[in-house]
């Protein structure tokens, strides 16, 4: 750590007392780091710029130097903004609660350049060239605030101090620059930071327009954000395709341009309705990538020059990092938005089925991936699930698993063939152009047939571990990623499901590890669903999650589903809500539990369809009250099946059930039908002895 | 929105049930069939080869049905087959002596040309 010419001059210890930090803090990546103060910054010029909240943010101030030795000059600077951007947010070194502490007053950092000789002046880098042709700098210096909530003891008075010479501009500029560096902008909003900036902008440069456009990235349209004086172009949502008109050049150039309205090719009408003369446009960078475009214009022509150019591409530059914060914090909360709608609310309650699920994104969660599952009950009582991946992450990725999610579900409810389903989606997603491929598995689940018809699309073989413990990875078909082929068939498939087999769905992020093949990949899996076969208390998505990703960095997204038919022995007692819609469920789970207490075909469907009627009834019963449900109590001991149906809602009329045909039915089916009503409800009693003995 | 299979052939309109018919969904099949039913078929063929249940308010349904085909003149056609437990329900509720019942849709196809003719 050695002083650096001027800086050192500049920054006048006695006044800024140190707070004894050391400098070679471990989370500064690189770079000698010359000072570190803590500071209170300069008092907001304006009411509304005070940092929100209690307490007083304090500004931790940190120098650092980057020398230009043997990097490349494009490598130093990438290297002096990821030093930027973590002194400014101090990420890595506190706790979670620091750093939401710290979000709310954020940060503010400066590149300088210099040498030896000469001064720091303003870095700016401008499609890889310096903007300053002054001497060959010879290193990179990085003034970053980060600004705190509170909590270093003693905070002292203290000005935040200009490093260096400042820009090379006329003392009434350097005013300027300092209005657009003012790190009380950093307080505001995103819109009122851009609208305060352009302002401000409009002041010292003395322009009558000036506003910023940001790239749609996924669209190729630069779209109007901010402005002022032509407030019209961000109302009418004025968008620019890159590399056409001004601002499209300006962008796709990543360059400054200086046009003559009289004689340039504008896109955009309104800047002509509003009589622009001339304009000055230059991109806003984020860490090397042009993110939109900020412009100036004036209604007299003018000749802008260097100065004009360099106070601009400072602004944008200030903006650039407000933006970039704001798209983050925006993602992050969209993320966190879209993948609870995205994904089911709550898997489904029944009896002697378990389900699990996990849903992992990668990375810090900033971007939405494309991967998700879904579980929903059918008409038929049939139970469907689905685990899918769409190509790519992002919200474009993840409109589109909603619109396959989507899709999806209405084919089903219509109670398509599985088969159909998916080459309806097939065709439906290449006729919308969506231009992105999806890998699925969709699944459908008879309860009573204790059977799955599956569809795979493209996915990675779904894992069955049959009750004897044993692994098989599902693949009789393979059917094409949707959104590929047109005309492409599906073809599904059957395969048991007794008692005690389970069943693993996954995206590729849960096998596939860097510098390993996928074979290794779900030879592991297996191993990790077998071994967890011996933990029947714990559901198989926590169990595998926590054998193959626990401690594991996640360098992809991951969605997992399981679903296992445990044993339904023993008594039963199952609540459901007094609803027609619950019935088919009922009996498909009546069905399981009446197989494995010995039923043979024919008692399987006398009992199941009685106690349907039955339950039928009670629904009846229930009829306009709101959250009625009633109950279903099953028990056997070996020779005799009983099941009771009580109406537990709060009752207008106790009716006889049936209306006839459907107590006739039960007394023809079973054994005996005893029905007790009163004031309280109806508890209907149905008993059946059977054939084969258990 | 129940899952039915509708196809017309010459003036019988067939009809594939593709899940249980209960009080959750009788009233709308109900509907489904008789907004299918164009105004010159003359028969009705019901397929319940892939139904598992009907229930009471399914058989109510169907006699209903019935009686509005009978209206119409025309005819209602039941394909259960041998080995479902559906046959001896419908005995049971005396529904053969109402709507005729094959065990294949071959057959009841046939049974509705006889009608015809």
């Amino acid at each position: 750590m050695r002083p650096v010419g001027r800086m050192e001059g500049d920054i006048n210890r006695a006044e800024r007392p140190e707070l004894g930090l050391d400098p070679s803090r471990r989370y500064l990546p690189g770079g000698d780091v010359l000072h570190q103060f803590a500071s209170v910054p300069q008092p907001p010029r304006k009411r509304q710029m005070h940092p929100p909240g209690a307490g007083i943010h304090i500004g931790l101030e940190t120098v650092a130097r980057f020398d230009l030795k043997a990097s490349s000059f494009d490598a130093l600077v990438r290297r002096a903004d990821r030093f930027a951007r973590c002194a400014r947010s101090d990420e890595g070194n506190r706790g979670d609660r620091d750093r939401r502490e710290q979000k709310e007053g954020t940060a503010h950092s400066q590149r300088l350049c210099g040498n030896e000789e000469g001064p720091h002046s303003p870095f700016l880098p401008m499609a890889g060239t310096w903007i300053r042709k002054a001497a060959t700098p010879t290193y990179i210096c990085v003034r970053a605030i980060g600004f705190h909530l509170g909590g270093i003891k003693g905070c002292m008075e203290a000005r935040q101090t200009q490093v260096g010479e400042g820009p090379p501009v006329s003392v009434g500029r350097r005013d300027h620059l300092l209005s657009i560096t003012d790190s009380a902008l950093e307080y505001m909003s995103l819109e009122d930071m851009l609208s305060e900036l352009l302002e401000r902008i409009r002041d010292s440069l003395e322009v009558d327009t000036a506003a910023v456009l940001l790239l749609d990235e996924d669209r190729g349209v630069l779209v109007a954000r901010a402005a002022r004086g032509l407030e019209e172009e961000v109302r009418q949502g004025v968008q620019v395709p890159l590399a056409r008109g001004f601002a499209g050049r300006v962008a796709a150039e990543a360059r400054p341009i200086i046009i003559d309205l009289d004689h340039a090719d504008v896109v955009n009408p309104i800047l002509r309705q509003r009589g622009i003369r001339s304009m000055l446009g230059v991109p806003v960078h984020v860490e090397g990538r042009v993110i939109g475009v900020m412009h100036i214009g004036t209604l007299v022509r003018r000749d802008f020059d260097e100065d004009d150019v360099t106070l601009l591409q400072l602004a944008a530059d200030r903006a650039a990092l407000a933006i970039d914060d704001a798209r983050i914090s925006e993602q992050r909360a969209t993320t966190a938005i879209m993948q609870r709608t995205l994904l089911p609310d709550a898997l489904p309650e029944i009896p002697g089925m378990r389900f699990s699920a996990k849903y992992l994104p990668a990375g810090s969660g900033i971007k939405i991936g494309g991967d998700w599952y879904d579980v929903f009950q059918l008409a038929n009582g049939r139970l469907a699930f689905v685990i899918g991946d769409v190509v790519g992450r992002g919200v474009l990725a993840a409109s589109v698993m909603a619109e396959i999610r989507t899709a999806l579900r209405a084919y089903m409810v219509q109670g398509h063939q599985l088969g159909e389903v998916v080459s309806m989606l097939n065709e439906l997603l290449i006729s919308m152009g969506r231009n992105r491929g999806a890998t699925l598995s969709i699944f459908e689940l008879d309860l009573e047939a204790e059977e799955l018809e599956a569809v795979t699309a493209g996915h990675l073989p779904p894992l069955l571990i049959e009750p004897d413990g044993r692994t098989r990875l599902l693949e009789q078909t393979h059917g094409l990623p949707v959104g590929v082929r047109s005309g492409h068939a599906y073809q599904s498939f059957r395969c048991p499901f007794p008692t005690g087999s389970r069943l693993l769905l996954y995206t590729d992020g849960l096998i596939e590890r860097r510098n390993e093949s996928i074979d290794a990949g779900l030879q592991r899996l297996a191993a990790a669903a077998q071994t967890a076969t011996q933990h029947p208390d714990t559901s198989l998505a926590d169990d595998v999650y926590r054998a193959l990703l626990d401690e594991t960095p996640l360098e992809d997204d991951v969605a997992l589903l399981a679903i296992e038919a445990l044993p339904l022995e023993g008594p039963l007692e199952i609540t459901l809500p007094a609803r027609p819609d619950v019935l088919s469920g009922l009996r498909g789970t009546l069905g399981r539990w009446l197989r494995a207490a010995g039923a043979d075909e024919a008692e399987l469907f006398d009992i199941t369809l009685s106690a349907s009627e039955a339950a039928a009834n009670a629904i009846e019963h229930a009829y306009g009250a709101r959250e009625a449900a009633f109950t279903i109590s099953c028990e056997h001991d070996g020779q005799q099946v009983r099941i009771i149906v009580r109406d537990i809602g709060r009752w207008r009329t106790a009716r006889p059930p049936g209306g006839g045909r459907g107590l006739e039915i039960m007394r023809a089916l079973l054994d005996d039908v005893k029905i007790d009503s009163d004031d309280g409800g109806t508890v209907v009693t149905m008993t059946k002895r059977l054939s084969r003995q258990t | 929105m129940s899952s039915l299979d509708i196809e017309q052939i010459e003036r019988v309109l067939v009809v594939r049930v593709n899940e249980d018919v209960d009080a959750a969904n009788a009233p709308a099949t109900l509907q489904q069939l008789d907004d299918a039913l164009g105004p010159d078929a003359l028969s009705l063929v019901i397929d319940l080869s892939a139904t598992r249940y009907v229930d009471s308010a399914g058989i109510d349904m169907l006699l209903r049905l019935n009686d509005r085909l009978d209206h119409r003149r025309a005819k209602l056609i039941l394909v259960i087959p041998d080995a479902s437990q559906l046959k001896r329900l419908v005995a049971l509720v005396g529904l053969p002596e109402a709507i005729t019942i094959h065990s294949n849709l071959a057959n009841a196809l046939q049974g509705a040309a006889e009608t015809q003719a």
